[in-house]
């Protein structure tokens, strides 16, 4: 074959960067499982739903009113999108600053999760604005609205999602085979890790600061002005408890990227996450008993939504906090990983809360998120993972990085 | 007004102060649940001290190689292979048996010695190719170990495609980092060894900052020794870069 000294060549068969990349956009693995007729139908509603909200407008596909604003987009969505996503710069901290090296084989899949996550969530967050494109102007000058939350919310995302982005991209330079690029990009790893970690604990404090203004309009067991510290201590075991599930899930559908010997190192991982995620959640459920003891609170809990809260702190932070512990004396996978679900839940609920369950919970219309909301939700989280299994199936996330990469992620 | 409610801060301030008394209090139990079983982490951490980064001598004019072999090109053509500082101090002495004689050809990666150790065995793979010129004949390396790149090299060779097979091989401040690593890594490996083959069923790990002892490979069981094959040294050919 006769060869273009221009043509950039990826392998021994003189392929082209172009004729590898259309190679690569053949689907891997079998069409038809479970998982795919599943979702494939989801999504295809989901989008068609979003088709509908671009040209109908917002009121006709949700129920969100003047009184209510935020629905299940921006409070699932966004808000605990993010806290789940707080996974990324929780293990990006503990291997590049603590030098703690046992967590390196799960970094790079982390990283990808935290950056398909920023992303989406931005996706959803740009569907449930009244004015989408005015989204921009937070970047091109347009009224900044700099004494805004939201504004350095704005800001924080796009830089965190770039600084992941590049945290990443050793991996889509190894997988295209760009030995030159892969030394630039590696050598920008550490300033992007340090940039990240410092963005994502003041955007995670930032989406608690948002809520600091609705003091009228939040249930006063979920309202106080400790929320952006809150939310910052509980990012840490919500992303940490998303990594341990996603590792559990990922073994499962990845078995041959894993090598054999694989085990016990795993679960010695599995076993510090347990540790460091109940550090947190001792720290965050004694800040919550302080906070609830300092508001006076105590008066609320006969209430119905006093039971809510109680099922909250002491169903999914306490439990699973008791669990962790149980886990660290007698190791059992099953457990942490049970206790990674429930801390998962006490999330949600904890976000949902505070955005749309104890947000105008005195409204005189409650806020119920209509289907449509349900499925596009849904759908957002299902594309995700689809760009998850593309990205995983074809570049070194959980494989071993080739040798030229001298990169024993 | 409306909006406003006025809080008597010190109707809470005692309660406030006894529950943050409580939470540095139960740290200490916290603590010490969540780094396991103490007694058993004892035992573990009798293997703190030795086997620290810096004590390895890590010379940088050698090519390093992924599985603990090093390589070195002479003024005349052949290249001296043999083992790491790292190696050879996890496993202490031990005898080695050749497997490859003088004239024969062998291709990166393939079977190129044997540590032996009390019955247990360790095999060490090429790591680069050519035609074996000559053998380290001492037949073991002493638990001092000496200096592994003088005394204690394996073979010598007359490569046959050094340029690109070294390629991949750590060299100079990257093959000091790495090693930095490798040592972290062993720490690991010890921790998640002795939970699997120690006879206490708790899990232990070893404490943080904690260091391996040197010649640690040497008490653990066959069993242990497979792993570290397949952890450290690779268990199969080396794949071959594109």
């Amino acid at each position: 074959m006769k060869q273009n000294a221009d043509t950039l060549y990826l392998d021994s068969r003189n392929n082209s960067v172009w004729s590898f990349i259309l190679q690569e956009m053949k689907p891997k693995g079998k069409i038809f499982t479970p998982f795919n007729i599943i979702s494939i139908p989801i999504i295809l509603v989901g989008l068609y739903i979003i088709f509908i909200r671009f040209t109908q407008g917002l009121g006709a596909v949700n129920n969100l009113t003047q009184e209510v604003p935020w629905g299940l987009w921006k409070g699932f969505n966004v808000v605990t999108g993010v806290a789940f996503a707080g996974g990324a710069y929780v293990l990006a901290f503990l291997v590049y600053i603590l030098n703690m090296k046992r967590f390196k084989p799960i970094l790079r899949v982390t990283i990808l999760n935290g950056f398909l996550a920023y992303v989406f969530y931005s996706i959803a967050l740009i569907i449930d604005l009244g004015r989408p494109l005015d989204i921009i102007n937070i970047i091109i000058g347009n009224n900044y609205g700099v004494s805004s939350v939201m504004f350095l919310v704005g800001w924080h995302f796009l830089l965190y999602m770039l600084a992941m982005l590049i945290e990443f991209s050793p991996a889509i330079a190894e997988w295209l085979n760009l030995k030159k690029a892969h030394r630039v990009l590696s050598s920008l790893t550490l300033a992007a890790v340090v940039f990240g970690i410092t963005l994502s604990v003041l955007h995670q404090s930032g989406l608690g600061a948002l809520f600091l203004m609705a003091k009228d309009k939040i249930h006063p067991l979920w309202y106080n002005s400790y929320l952006p510290l809150m939310f910052v201590v509980s990012s840490v075991f919500a992303g940490i408890a998303l990594v341990i599930l996603e590792g559990s899930i990922s073994r499962k559908v990845f078995t041959g990227q894993y090598p054999d010997d694989d085990k016990e190192s795993h679960n010695l991982i599995l076993k510090s996450l347990a540790k460091i995620s109940a550090g947190a959640m001792f720290l965050y459920l004694f800040m919550t008993i302080i906070i609830f003891v300092h508001e006076q609170n105590a008066v609320y809990l006969s209430s119905k939504l006093g039971a809510w809260y109680l099922l909250e702190v002491l169903g999914f932070v306490m439990v699973p906090l008791i669990l962790y512990c149980y886990s660290c004396t007698k190791y059992n996978r099953t457990v942490v990983t049970v206790a990674a679900v429930l801390t998962l839940i006490g999330i949600m609920l904890n976000r949902m809360n505070i955005s749309i369950i104890a947000f105008r919970w005195d409204a005189a219309v409650p806020y119920i998120p209509a289907w449509q909301e349900f499925v596009v939700t849904v759908a957002i989280i299902l594309i995700e993972i689809w760009v998850f299994r593309w990205v995983v199936r074809r570049m070194p996330v959980i494989r071993k990085s080739p040798e030229w990469a001298k990169n024993n992620h | 007004m409306d909006g406003f409610h006025y809080y008597d801060l010190f109707a809470t301030k005692g309660i406030e102060y006894l529950i943050t008394i409580a939470f540095f209090l139960l740290l200490i139990p916290l603590w010490k649940v969540l780094n396991g079983n103490i007694p058993a982490m004892s035992k573990v951490n009798e293997m703190a001290g030795a086997l620290s980064f810096g004590r390895l001598s890590v010379p940088k004019g050698l090519f390093y190689s992924s599985n603990h072999t090093w390589a070195f090109l002479k003024k005349e053509g052949t290249a001296r292979v043999g083992i790491d500082d790292f190696l050879l101090r996890a496993v202490g002495e031990v005898e080695v048996q050749p497997a490859v004689t003088p004239g024969q050809k062998v291709k990166k990666g393939d079977l190129m010695a044997h540590l032996i150790h009390e019955g247990k065995t360790l095999n060490v793979f090429a790591p680069v190719s050519g035609q074996i010129v000559n053998n380290n004949t001492s037949g073991s390396i002493p638990s001092d170990g000496g200096d592994p790149y003088q005394k204690a090299w394996l073979m010598e060779l007359k490569p046959s495609d050094w340029l690109s097979e070294t390629q991949s091989f750590y060299l100079a401040d990257q093959a000091a980092n790495w090693m930095k690593a490798e040592v972290e890594r062993f720490r690991d490996f010890l921790a998640h060894t002795a939970q699997k083959y120690a006879p206490e069923p708790a899990m232990v790990t070893l404490q943080d900052g904690g260091e391996p002892r040197e010649q640690a490979m040497k008490e653990l069981p066959v069993e242990a020794w497979q792993d570290f094959q397949k952890s450290f040294l690779g268990s199969s050919t080396l794949k071959k870069t594109d």
